[in-house]
């Protein structure tokens, strides 16, 4: 349903002395009806980059992204704005889309007036509804985003995501600020949307149990890049990068197992991102890496074949 | 006991709006020894932050605050605003939940982090500076000489956590409060502030350890605090609470793990303006008789404390 194709995006920072960070680089994906896909990789891969341009927030620098075999990419806003209800985004930083001058009713109310067609009558209906489907009460309507909890606000963003029955819902680090009960609350919520009306829900985490519990199909970003996707990515790991997070996050408590870090990669290195801290390096990862495909899984790295 | 560094006693915290008064916080009573990492897990929304922010003095202008709270003997709920002042930062320094809120927009990171430095360790700018950069180095912020020139919607969301981090523990405080130190950040990084929390205990301080992430809490604490709806329910050391969690709420609670199945607690999550009378948890409680609907008694067994009829 959603498909992306060669996605880039580069940030350039400082007005005299310009810095340029590749935060995404070359990322193809689809997304399917009704299923569940995780992404996952370290702070700083590109995660949220990468949501952003699915949702048409950012316009990558190059590459472009489809719904349903319409192009998105490079669309007028007003053409655009039909689509933006079926793809959600559930932003990390909830004051990206709550006003602090509103009270959270009104946030949670503004798609459906941003939308139009809607009645008041209906509308405060459906914002009832959304609160209580997010686990939360009328006591907390009145309130500023300044007066609730870290995970309450988290739910005002969640409840303002699903009003307009979206299709896709990209959900980055959207259960972060949550017990972990309530967090079970949300996510089996989301499952049941799921199951009525084949919703696509697409998890950016670090919680990689979480991730593992929920998810049908995994993706690992590494340095901008896709860098392993597929099924039972937890259980059967083929990358190393994959493998050393996997082990991290086995090994909580233990020290940490750091490979040697060489120094600095020649000026224009094009050979696997993760060449820097692989343990498994040889001369022949040098070369540029595709991602192939190992019966069913795809992976960037020649040893996995 | 002379190792005791915070102690809590009777604290309570409403806040009155427009649908009622908030019983953010209940009557909470704990202390908190030299060199000792206390966390604090629990419902969203039952009071934790709060709780913090109490300790802080940071707490919302309209909140009533009652009870008792000190620092190495000192009555810090006592103090006036400009005295507080100088506790704060020195003595104990806060790791918010929010980076985007507690963080200056218009501020370069380098220089927020390097403020406490400057204010409480009277260090010189370019000394200030230094240590910096290192302290971001060490949080994996790199390359920290360019890092520490940009603004904090340059960074990613995990990024400003971990400068938050590397703010909140700049100044060699006495006591740590972090709130949520680890929210969306990777697990190769939150092994980096897990060991920089450890060092830094080693050296003496404490720490509030606020979070829902219980593997964190886990490898961390040693001792562990439940919330539930604006009151601690359970204080246990860790291993035996993980090994067996008293209070019906601690046990759902840890059943909701990924790991175990992703389970919600059934019932909704309670109000905390009409709160629910007897046992907080008794809507919800598997184990619940009619004694439950009176106020349950602070049990102590073998040295832990937990709020429940079943074992007075
Ligand atoms: N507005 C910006 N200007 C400059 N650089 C940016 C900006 N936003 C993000 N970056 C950089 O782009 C890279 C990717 O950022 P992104 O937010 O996509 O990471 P992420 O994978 O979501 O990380 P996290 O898990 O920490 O949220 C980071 O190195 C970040 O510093
Ligand atoms: N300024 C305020 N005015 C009114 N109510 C408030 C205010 N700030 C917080 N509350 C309420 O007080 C209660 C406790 O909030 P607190 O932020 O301490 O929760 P928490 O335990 O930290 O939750 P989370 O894990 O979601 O961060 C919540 O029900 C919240 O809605
Ligand atoms: S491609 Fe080579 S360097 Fe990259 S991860 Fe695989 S083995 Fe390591
Ligand atoms: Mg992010
Ligand atoms: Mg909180």
């Amino acid at each position: 349903m959603l498909k992306a194709d060669n996605l880039h995006y580069v940030y350039t920072s400082g007005l005299i002395k310009t810095v340029k960070k590749t935060a995404v680089c070359g990322v193809d994906l689809e997304f399917f009806p009704g299923e569940t896909v995780a992404v996952v990789g370290e702070s700083g891969c590109g995660k949220s980059t990468l949501a952003k341009m699915l949702v048409q927030q950012l316009a990558p620098v190059s590459g472009e992204v489809f719904f349903n075999g319409t192009k998105l990419t490079g669309m007028s806003w007003k053409n655009l704005r039909k689509f933006m209800g079926k793809i959600q985004l559930i932003p990390q930083n909830p004051d990206d889309v709550v006003d602090p001058r509103w009270t959270v009713e009104k946030s949670v109310a503004e798609p459906f007036v941003i939308c139009g067609g809607f009645s008041r009558e209906e509308i405060s209906a459906n914002v009832d509804a959304l609160f209580a489907e997010v686990g939360l009460s009328a006591e907390h309507k009145t309130r500023y985003p300044h007066e609730l909890s870290g995970g309450e606000l988290q739910r005002i963003v969640i409840a303002r995501a699903l009003a307009l029955k979206p299709e896709l819902l990209v959900c980055d680090e959207a259960t972060s600020m949550l017990d972990v009960s309530v967090q079970a609350f949300i996510v089996t919520m989301l499952k049941e949307i799921q199951i009525k009306r084949g919703l696509s829900l697409v998890f950016i985490t670090h919680d990689l149990e979480a991730a593992k519990a929920v998810s049908d199909r995994v993706l690992v970003m590494y340095e901008g890049e896709i860098v392993e996707e597929g099924t039972n990515v937890f259980d059967r790991p083929l990358h190393p990068y994959t493998r050393a997070l996997l082990d991290a996050a086995r090994y909580m408590s233990l020290e940490v197992l750091v490979p040697e870090e060489i120094g600095e990669l020649p000026y224009g290195f094009s050979g696997c991102s993760y060449y820097r801290l692989c343990r498994e390096r040889t001369d022949a990862c040098k070369k540029p890496q595709k991602l192939q495909d190992v019966s069913g899984r795809l992976v960037r790295c020649w040893k996995s074949k | 006991m002379s190792d005791v560094l915070l102690k809590v006693s009777d604290v309570s915290v409403t806040i009155p709006t427009e649908q009622g008064t908030v019983h953010a916080v209940d009557n909470a009573t704990f202390s908190i020894n030299k060199h000792e990492v206390f966390s604090l897990i629990g419902e969203s929304g039952s009071g934790k932050s709060i709780l913090g922010q109490a300790i802080m003095r940071l707490l919302p202008l309209n909140a009533m605050f009652s009870g008792k709270v000190e620092l190495g003997g000192m009555e810090i709920s006592a103090l006036s605003e400009k005295e507080m002042q100088k506790v704060r930062g020195k003595i104990v320094s806060s790791i918010a939940q929010n980076p985007y809120l507690a963080m200056n927009p218009g501020i370069r990171v380098g220089t927020q982090v390097a403020e406490p430095m400057q204010a409480h360790l009277g260090m010189s700018k370019e000394d200030a500076k230094s240590r910096t950069c290192q302290a971001l180095k060490y949080f994996d912020i790199t390359p920290p000489e360019v890092r520490e020139r940009e603004y904090p919607f340059q960074y990613s969301g995990g990024m400003l956590q971990r400068a938050m981090v590397a703010m909140g523990t700049a100044a060699n405080p006495e006591l740590i409060i972090a709130d949520e130190p680890t929210k969306g950040v990777d697990v190769l990084k939150k092994r980096n502030i897990a060991a920089i929390f450890q060092k830094v205990a080693s050296k003496g301080c404490a720490f509030l350890l606020i979070t829902h992430d219980v593997g964190f809490a886990r490898a961390m604490s040693d001792r562990i605090a439940v919330n539930y709806c604006g009151q601690i329910i359970e204080i246990a050391e860790k291993e035996p609470f993980f090994k067996e969690p008293l209070h019906p709420y601690s046990q759902a609670l840890l059943d909701a793990v990924p790991e175990r199945g992703m389970h919600p607690i059934p019932g909704p999550s309670p109000s905390m303006i009409e709160v629910p009378e007897g046992c907080r948890f008794h809507p919800r409680c598997p184990n619940k008789a009619d004694r439950c609907l009176k106020n349950p008694p602070v049990v102590e067994i073998n040295g832990r404390c937990v709020r429940c009829w079943m074992y007075a």
